[in-house]
């Protein structure tokens, strides 16, 4: 299923929601962080270095991104730098990572590079507030159950915003999103401010 | 400030005012000075509520100046929750207010021979102390109203709630905003209880007529405020995370180190944690109040603004933005992911006058203990009501995580020298575990905060492979922080001061140009080792010992998911911290 959204700007940062939960993308195991992130996910890499600040692969902080290595079904969340103590603990390659050695990211850990990795990403506070229209215009793969929640949650504030809803390139209202039941484990959402041709 | 404001409450006749000089603690502020007095002046060994303890109420060194973040307050005391020294730091508009009438520190002492309650009017002309008996049992918001009624709305008031008037060892001192609301909080100890047990309701401060402080050196003063401010603003840490999702910024990162405690430590992820994030807390804010919601100071000159204001569903003004442990101790904590209960919790704290952190570490244990199920965001506000209400329930519970725990016969009771843990699982970040485990205030993330340590030149050459790595680091940033707390700055400060070594220039040479100092990072250092020191002493005298510096028995043994690990570092390891 392909949903296609176009919202107005103030309304956009609502769907932010969904990237903060985790969105799928798919990569060849063992392909490094940075690879992911800056060949084919396309961000730059003075961004990778200067805001993305933070990085945890299946809940271990990350020092070393061109050294973690991504596996099937693994978790990948990106934030900025953190503020206080354990801010600073979790920074990538931070003067304090000693104090969280016991949980971080080895680089002594192997991954089977055969095949595809379907890894969940997830974006976290000023990485999420920048990056979130980008990957929002050229789209997302999200759990059914996620987008379901979302919608029946904000239905009453997209009403207004939504300047058109596009299912399988049908238009349809946005209404008409609540009361779907969706078929596929995960959907393909492309939102943005403007209508693209 | 150049006085120290000593109240007798305990004087033939009621309270007995005197003004001393600064004599021996010349040059002290803040924490540095707080825990001089106490260590200097109380009886280690006295009973936290009797006559002979202190409560000291000082301003930081750059308090009442125009430097920008200089606005905390430090309060220090013996502290009834742990039976050890204590300093408590706020927010808000005292620090600011009593520096401009040159007081460095207010310190009350004594107790009165009957139960009256007073109120304290500190201005231009002097002090005066009053008996007010219609204060009695008032929530912070009720009081700082009638305060307000009666002084106009240019003061700010230091006050307790229900809880500090019942001596509840979780019972903090609130510390009025710019809004003149009671939001900002020295929530840590018990120190409300202190001021509850010296018969003092509320401390109204009135600046009217004062100037703001002036520097031995103004141009230079002028210069280095420039430097500062410019350093916090372009950091994204200072200059953009803190204000656009205040501190609650950390759920969603801690939740996915494997980090965040959550329903009574018994896991290191919650999995609702993004219904209570920052990102969703502030987006909620703002729809709620409109942009810019999100983003407030807590007193003049604060230009990091990571507080907010956080609306009902009605748009009626609930609370302040609650804060990230606040968030994490009501929330995660007890599994409850509502952020407008979480709310409601801020607010009744605020207004009792408690700990938010040891009130929700205290309910995680009581839903444990089986008083109410994780997850009752209801049964958790009826709990709190409780200790408003001063219920034999809610005394109980407002007594603190410990003594709860014991009442309800709860092993996993997360405290250490009985003060609750904040929202970071030692097991998780082994390094915090450190600073729980031995810092002179019970467990305490703010003691070992000031990640500047290794710019100041104390962080050393750490090998983050080895276990000894985590006791130096953790010695040399509780040194940091406690030089920090001493200057009256926000710690939120440290980042910027840790990333650009000339925003750490220009702290330095904001205090070497107001005071007319030459102090180098040494001094700093020379300074946290110092108070550390005094603390240490005080701790050791009142029968503290190595066996207090121990997290609890089940971090050793209970392994947290998800990275399925104990604490780790050993206690001969832990016992070398103050070896320096």
């Amino acid at each position: 299923m392909k949903i296609y959204i176009v919202i107005t700007t103030e309304l956009l940062p609502r769907f932010f929601k969904l990237l903060e939960q985790g969105f799928i993308v798919t990569t060849q195991a063992g392909c490094s962080i940075k690879n992911l992130l800056c060949k084919q996910l396309g961000i730059e890499e003075a961004y990778l270095d200067k805001r993305i600040q933070t990085l945890f692969l299946d809940g271990k902080p990350v020092d070393k991104v061109e050294k973690a290595y991504l596996h099937n079904d693994a978790t990948l969340a990106l934030s900025g730098a953190m503020p206080g103590l354990v801010g600073a603990t979790l920074r990538k390659g931070g003067a304090f990572a000693a104090m969280r050695n016991t949980i971080s990211y080895s680089d002594e850990a192997s991954v089977n590079a055969n095949g595809k990795a379907r890894v969940t990403l997830k974006l976290f506070n000023m990485v999420l507030k920048e990056l979130g229209p980008v990957f929002l215009k050229s789209g997302i793969w999200i759990d059914r159950h996620n987008f379901s929640d979302f919608i029946s949650h904000n239905l009453e504030d997209l009403k207004p915003a939504c300047e058109s809803v596009d299912l399988n390139d049908q238009k349809i209202d946005v209404a008409a999103l609540a009361e779907m039941n969706w078929d596929d484990t995960e959907l393909f959402l492309k939102v943005t401010t403007e209508a693209s041709s | 400030m150049d006085k120290i404001l000593r109240i007798n409450m305990g004087a033939d006749g009621g309270p007995a005012v005197k003004t001393d000089p600064l004599g021996d603690y010349a040059g002290a502020g803040g924490r540095g000075l707080t825990s001089a007095i106490v260590s200097k002046e109380v009886p280690p060994l006295c009973h936290p509520l009797g006559e002979d303890n202190k409560l000291v109420i000082a301003p930081g060194m750059l308090s009442g100046t125009t430097a920008a973040m200089s606005g905390r307050l430090s309060v220090g005391c013996k502290s009834p929750l742990t039976g050890g020294i204590k300093e408590a730091n706020s927010g808000g508009q005292p620090s600011q207010m009593l520096g401009r009438l040159g007081y460095a520190a207010i310190v009350l002492e004594g107790k009165p021979k009957d139960n009256a309650l007073y109120k304290i009017l500190i201005n231009k002309d002097g002090v005066d102390i009053k008996e007010d008996n219609s204060l009695c049992m008032l929530g912070n918001y009720d009081t700082v109203d009638k305060m307000k009624a009666e002084h106009g709305e240019k003061i700010s008031c230091i006050s307790i709630g229900q809880a500090g008037e019942m001596k509840l060892a979780g019972a903090s001192i609130a510390c009025t905003d710019m809004e003149l609301r009671p939001t900002r909080h020295a929530g840590r100890g018990g120190v409300g209880a202190v001021m509850g047990a010296k018969g003092v309701k509320v401390i109204v401060i009135d600046e009217a007529g004062m100037k703001m402080r002036q520097p031995k050196d103004p141009a230079a003063f002028k210069e280095a405020n420039k430097a500062w401010v410019a350093g916090l603003k372009k950091h994204p840490v200072s200059g953009e995370g803190l204000p656009a999702y205040g501190t609650n910024v950390l759920t969603n990162v801690i939740n996915e180190a494997g980090a965040y405690p959550t329903k009574n430590f018994m896991w290191g992820r919650f999995d609702n944690c993004n219904k209570i994030s920052g990102e969703t807390q502030a987006e909620l804010e703002e729809a709620r109040g409109g942009k810019g919601a999100a983003t407030h100071g807590c007193h003049r000159g604060c230009i990091i603004r990571c507080s907010g204001t956080y609306l009902n569903k009605d748009g009626q003004y609930l609370t302040k933005q609650p804060e990230y442990e606040t968030v994490w101790a009501h929330g995660g904590n007890c599994g409850i992911d509502d952020l407008d209960a979480i709310a409601q919790l801020d607010r009744l704290d605020d207004d009792f006058g408690l700990d938010t952190i040891e009130m929700g570490a205290t309910i995680a244990v009581a839903m444990e203990g089986g008083v109410a199920e994780f997850g009752d965001a209801e049964a958790a506000i009826k709990l709190v009501k409780e200790v408003g209400a001063g219920t034999p329930l809610g005394r109980v519970l407002g007594s603190g995580a410990a003594v709860t725990g014991k009442v309800f016969g709860v092993e996993r009771v997360p405290v250490v020298k009985g003060q609750s843990m904040p929202a970071y699982d030692p097991r998780g970040v082994q390094g915090i575990g450190v600073t729980y485990a031995t810092t002179t205030m019970g467990a305490d993330h703010t003691a070992g905060y000031a990640v500047a340590s290794n710019i100041m030149g104390v962080g050393g050459s750490v090998d983050p492979l080895k276990p000894e790595g985590q006791i130096e680091l953790s010695r040399n940033l509780q040194i940091a922080t406690a030089a920090v707390d001493a200057t009256g700055m926000c710690l939120f400060v440290a980042f910027p001061v840790l990333d650009q070594p000339e925003t750490f220039q220009a702290l330095l040479d904001l205090l070497n140009s107001f005071y007319g100092l030459s102090l180098t990072a040494d001094d700093v250092t020379a300074l946290g080792k110092s108070i550390l020191t005094n603390e240490r002493e005080f701790n050791l005298a009142a029968g503290l010992t190595a066996k207090d510096d121990r997290l609890p028995e089940y971090f050793k043994k209970e392994k947290l998911p998800p990275h399925d690990i104990t604490f780790l570092v050993k206690d001969e390891d832990l016992d070398q911290v103050f070896n320096w």
